[in-house]
């Protein structure tokens, strides 16, 4: 019987190496077929001198791309203009909460106000940013028509330097919103109710109530949600390219994918386009770490 | 006194009354505004779709058209790309493009990730961690740099020319769906899976008859975010299908604007018929995508 | 569950079915096959479908082109990458922005003895300036050189030219002449301009001067045929456009547009960089400097002077004279990458000084005075564009800036609208204005604006040459391409006479040859009816700076800070001198000649 038992359970234990790694495989798979290698020529790319797309005549050079792309001002503006357009993130978090909370009092149309809000999502971003582009268009975009006062100069939105990234973010944040809101609805009705009635027998107010008990109670909703926003943030790049292919006034549209695609499809510098790819997975993984490290601070999964 | 008691007593309860009725419609304000917010910009382009060419860009700004013009919709539903002499409207074929190409990938891959999730979720096995942090790098992986490389293999391959560099890869799962549907089946309690082992049940047989009804709607959730992402796709159809009988919505829409680049209403309508069936989908299905997204907890 | 089955049925067929479909899309019909592949829009597609139609009736079982239509801004940044791969298109389109790294790359087949062999595309027939736009040499990436290989054709010649909305003229109170300076003389003694129309009907009293726009006895003129000076352009343009916004109440009208300053910097003889030979072994006998902002005066032979020598180089009246023949070249330094910051050190050289002094050579502006001029237009009139001298030069506040109009397509909505009364842009738009305006406004062209001075009778003093950029588009072969001479078969179509009269017709593109530009199948009664415009445009008009060197590399980080501060008024011309990124392009540029590149290309 004993013997048995260790028997069968180690059959099990086997089945369940193998099925495990037989039904997780998919990805992983997929992965080394059409991510894999076109990754490690990424890599060898960034260490190589490489014009065009072939890699006829192209030799290894060590870190002079890498070298050449972090002396380049324009990239370290890339990375602070990136930066600045991320920082929808915050207030799309911030603002999905708020609507997210109001939406859990006792309101009718719950379901269409929700619906409403999520639509944005679905847009493909080139008709989003082709619309908002017609919206602050400074001759015939209704911002201008409605806030020009009379016989003053309308705003040139997309042509200054100084509202361009505020324009992106006002954008940012009405597309971004509503997975915020759905995400932060289900996480506010799965907090234990027990909880409020016990701070309110405290004596808490509704607002410490929300700060001591709310909040931290959806932190790890906020938390998907600063990963996955700043992960997204990182490599925008359609928005800014559509609204201006250039740059933008003063370079202010040139996000680091932008950068890098610049360098690959309109300069031809494979080696610069992989280099800066590189700089920016660093990057990306480096805040990555940093946000997991710091959440043990605040996410409490309890 | 007694009088006056009760009179109080009224007020108090008046009074919680009328708070309430004033939060409620602060609430309501708040909550519509927001939709507002959300839908005026539609209007924009809703309205400018039945402008005229010339009124759409009138310096004097009316909000509604002063006279209704349908063109922008003819022209859109009418439009042959002049390439091939084909008189099927080039939106119509586009559109039937796009459900070809992108919803096998879906379906496949919504299958192949949840699997995959399942066995990352529940089963034991060497190297998940290694695996599954792996898959969680290609997501932080600018996707541009591997444009070119990739380009290449296809090429390579022979798949330039077909969709099949836009549906194979998808086929075999995707990091950001393994990534939500990992969260969701972990919180599926796992003394569930334990008692069908005991009843003799299989690991995929477990997946297939527990996991997958007890996750519909994360799976349809899924399943549309990842229709959509392929639906609104344009870089990758522009670069891989170059024969128009091929051509996706996306890319017929761009034909499309790119024909009527000087005539903001016709692209304004064009505009909103490419996004209607997206947005037929979403509001269909929200039920269970809400659900869905809702219902995966969102732990990481 | 059932219907999961099923439905995973029905999607392994779609695979497979869709799979089959793209297999079987390759190898239908006779002849050897070519694929084509356009990016234009609708109008010049409808022509290209003609043009391939009546093309493959005429080789019938011998070859046969098809025709995809690739329309779309990304065509240039994927093109690069197919042309890489094994599905490139036989033959495609070009613009001569992009040709040169394509070239540089061996993306592009080497034409160069099809040309010299064929009997149909004659070089010596057509415009000199556009056929060798597409003759480069990868080796020293210099454009036009005897050693220079052509790689491609242009599909057509697209000048620049004014275009302006006469309604809106008439309706400011500007009577439109058309006569141009050989017969204004005629015209003076009593005769008929272009339209019929004589100085009586025209209530003209007195001598009409070679001028674009002027006042006579109250009333303005525009005459569509001379080229308007600086001064007139601002003029006119002011002038119709206080009738749009005060009369017509359009707010936001404006009176002229154009986004290129080629047309200015080049009237007076200057340009954004310069060729500066080398002997540093570090180049290829030459580097590039950068010279947007160059403020030393140019010089034009003047009119009387027959021929003068500069710099032991022999210039004809009205020639400018070069940047390397007017500047004293000693301070240039040999090694340019040690000190490439000295642009305030250049002079010119007592030579030309000289010359200047006893009248033989006359003083023109300095490319940044000219420049200045061209960003004045769109800066508001409460913009300080420069401080000169103590003074500050305001805008003109007569041009919206590009980023309000929205690209291409903004430009064209508000000409056609009537919300711009003038519009510099190129010939391909005429069809599109064609079927758009002519049921609702009258609208002609009239030529580029130019650098001139007059005296107090309105005779000219002093002025620069007619200058201006045209378009231009080249059919490029594949050199993967397993059909070459084929596809050398089509272009030769396209390129001769039968293509380009198909493409005259529609009214985008004007005749690569000058005979057919000047035969009715281009002048053929349709508006404009001032076309051949369109053709003395054509004679001098040159490629624009994206086409200098092989890439827009170092064009793109100071034309952004251009287009942003300095345009939007809180940047001067002087600060934008000293800005960075105006500073970092003379170390940008010097990539662009140096050995080392080259060899790792080639």
């Amino acid at each position: 019987m004993f013997i048995d038992k260790v028997y069968r359970k180690k059959i099990k234990v086997k089945r369940e190496e193998v099925f495990g790694f037989a039904l997780s495989m998919g990805p992983v798979l997929g992965f080394a077929l059409f991510g894999l290698i076109p990754m490690i020529l990424a890599i060898f790319m960034s260490f190589m001198d490489i014009y065009g797309f072939t890699f006829e005549g192209a030799g290894f050079v060590g870190f002079e791309n890498y070298g050449t792309v972090l002396k380049d001002p324009l990239f370290w503006k890339s990375i602070v203009n990136t930066l600045y357009m991320g920082v929808a993130t915050f207030i799309n978090i911030a603002l999905a909460l708020m609507v997210a909370f109001l939406l859990t009092k006792n309101v009718r149309g719950k379901k269409v106000f929700r619906t409403i809000y999520f639509i944005p999502y679905v847009c493909s971003v080139v008709a989003i940013t082709v619309m908002w582009q017609w919206i602050f268009n400074t001759n015939y975009g209704i911002i201008n028509a409605i806030f020009t006062p009379e016989g003053q100069e309308p705003v040139n939105w997309w042509g200054r330097a100084d509202t361009f990234i505020p324009c992106l973010l006002i954008m940012g944040v009405w597309s971004g919103t509503g997975y915020g809101i759905i995400l932060y609805g289900a996480a506010l009705t799965n907090v234990n109710s027990s909880l409020y009635e016990a701070a309110k027998v405290d004596g808490a107010n509704s607002f410490k109530s929300f700060w001591h008990i709310t909040i931290p109670a959806i932190s790890p909703t906020t938390f998907y949600l600063l990963i996955t926003g700043i992960i997204g943030a990182l490599q925008e790049f359609a928005r800014p390219q559509i609204i201006s292919g250039s740059g933008g006034p003063d370079n202010v549209g040139v996000t680091v994918v932008f950068y890098l695609y610049r360098s690959a499809f309109q300069y031809y510098e494979m080696g610069i386009a992989s280099a800066t790819a590189w700089l920016l997975a660093i990057l990306i993984v480096g805040l990555t770490v940093i946000n997991f490290a710091m959440s043990k601070l605040w996410v409490s999964y309890d | 006194m007694i009088k006056n008691e009760s009179g109080l007593k009224l007020t108090a309860s008046k009074m919680t009354k009328i708070r309430k009725i004033v939060s409620l419609t602060l609430i309501y304000t708040a909550l519509v505004l927001f939709a507002i917010w959300i839908l005026a910009p539609f209007s924009m382009v809703i309205i400018t779709s039945f402008k005229t060419r010339k009124e759409a860009s009138d310096p004097v700004f009316h909000f509604f058209p002063e006279k209704w013009s349908f063109d922008g919709y003819k022209e859109v539903f009418t439009y042959t790309s002049g390439v091939d002499d084909s008189e099927i409207p080039v939106m119509l074929k586009g559109f039937l493009n796009t459900l070809i190409i992108v919803l096998p990938p879906t379906i496949i891959g919504l299958f192949v990730s949840a699997m995959s999730a399942y066995a990352f979720a529940k089963l034991r096995f060497k190297g998940k961690n290694v695996f599954f942090s792996a898959l969680l790098l290609t997501m932080m992986i600018p996707g541009t740099i591997m444009l070119t490389p990739s380009y290449l293999i296809y090429d390579m391959l022979g798949w330039v020319d077909t969709p099949l560099p836009l549906m194979l890869p998808g086929m075999f799962g995707a990091a950001t769906c393994v990534f939500f549907m990992r969260q969701f089946y972990a919180g599926i309690p796992t003394s569930l899976v334990e008692a069908a082992k005991l009843d003799g049940m299989g690991y995929f047989k477990i997946f297939w008859k527990i996991m997958v009804p007890l996750s519909v709607p994360a799976l349809f959730a899924q399943g549309i975010l990842g229709f959509i992402g392929g639906y609104n796709d344009y870089f990758g159809p522009y670069l891989y299908l170059h024969e128009p009988e091929w051509y996706t919505l996306q890319l017929a829409l761009a034909s499309f604007k790119g024909t009527y680049s000087y005539n903001i209403p016709t692209v304004m309508a064009g505009a909103l018929v490419a996004l209607i069936p997206a947005l037929v989908i979403y509001i269909v299905a929200q039920k269970y995508f809400i659900e869905g997204i809702a219902t995966s907890g969102m732990k990481i | 569950m059932k219907k999961l089955k099923v439905l995973a049925l029905a999607m392994t067929a779609c695979i497979a079915g869709s799979v089959a479909m793209a297999g079987c899309s390759g190898g239908s019909g006779a002849g050897t096959k070519v694929t084509f592949w356009a990016n234009c829009n609708d109008v010049e597609l409808g022509v290209f479908k003609e043009i391939t139609k009546q093309f493959n009736a005429q080789h019938k079982g011998e070859i046969e082109v098809k025709l995809v239509s690739k329309p779309g801004d990304s065509y240039g940044d994927t093109l690069g990458l197919t042309l890489a791969g094994s599905k490139a298109p036989d033959v495609f389109y070009v613009g001569d922005n992009g040709y040169k790294a394509y070239a540089e790359q061996g993306l592009l087949y080497d034409i160069t003895d099809f040309i010299e062999s064929s009997t149909i595309y004659k070089v010596e027939d057509m415009w000199s300036d556009v056929t060798v736009r597409y003759r480069y040499d990868v080796n020293t990436r210099l454009t036009n050189t005897p050693e220079g290989r052509y790689y491609g054709v242009p599909k057509d010649i697209g000048p620049t030219v004014i275009y302006y909305n006469e309604t809106l003229f008439t309706g400011a109170g500007i009577k439109i002449i058309s006569v141009n300076e050989d017969g204004l003389k005629d015209f003076n003694a009593g005769g008929e301009d272009d339209r019929g129309n004589t100085k009586v009907k025209l209530g003209i009293n007195g001598e009409v001067k070679e001028k674009g726009y002027f006042e006579m006895n109250g009333q303005w003129y525009f005459n569509n045929q001379i080229p308007m000076s600086w001064e007139e352009t601002v003029a006119c343009a002011n002038k119709v456009q206080s009738y749009m916004r005060d009369g017509l109440k359009d707010k936001s009208a404006y009176g002229y547009f154009t986004e290129w300053w080629f047309n200015y910097g080049w009237t007076v003889g200057g340009d954004c960089i310069q060729q500066i030979p080398t002997d540093n072994e570090k180049y290829t006998g030459y580097y590039y400097d950068f010279t947007l902002m160059d403020s030393t005066a140019n010089y034009i032979v003047a009119d009387d002077c027959k021929e003068v020598k500069v710099n032991n180089k022999t210039y004809k009246a009205g020639q400018i004279i070069e940047y390397s023949d007017k500047i004293d070249m000693s301070a240039y330094s040999s090694d340019p990458a040690g000190n490439v910051d000295r642009r305030d050190t250049y002079q010119v050289t007592s030579e030309v000084e000289g010359l200047a002094g006893e009248g033989k050579l006359v003083k023109l502006p300095s490319q940044r005075e000219a420049f200045t001029e061209f960003i004045r237009l769109a800066s508001s009139t409460s913009t300080v564009v420069d401080n000169v001298d103590g003074q500050n030069l305001y805008g003109y506040g007569i041009t919206p800036r590009p980023t309000d109009i929205g690209g291409d397509a903004g430009k064209t909505t508000s000409f056609m609208n009537g919300h711009l009364a003038m519009l510099v842009d190129l010939r391909y738009i005429t069809a599109t204005f064609r079927n758009e305006m002519d049921a609702e406004y009258d609208w002609d062209v009239a030529p580029l604006p130019m650098y001139k001075k007059y005296d107090e009778a309105g005779n000219i003093t002093v002025h620069g040459v007619e200058a201006g950029h045209s378009g231009s588009v080249a059919l490029c072969i594949s050199s993967k391409s397993k059909v070459a001479n084929e596809a050398w078969k089509f272009i030769e179509y396209c390129a001769g006479e039968e293509g380009q009269s198909l493409q005259a017709k529609a009214g985008f593109a004007i005749p690569l040859q000058e005979k057919l530009a000047n035969s009715p199948v281009f002048l053929d009664g349709q508006n404009p009816k001032n076309a051949k415009i369109f053709i003395d445009a054509a004679k001098y008009e040159g490629a624009g700076d994206w086409w200098y060197l092989y890439n827009k590399k170092w064009i793109d980080n100071w034309a952004n800070v251009l287009n942003g501060s300095v345009r939007n008024g809180t940047m001067t011309m002087s600060e934008f001198y000293d800005c960075k990124e105006y500073k970092e392009t003379f170390a940008n540029l010097l990539e662009y000649s140096e050995k080392k590149k080259l060899s790792a290309n080639s």
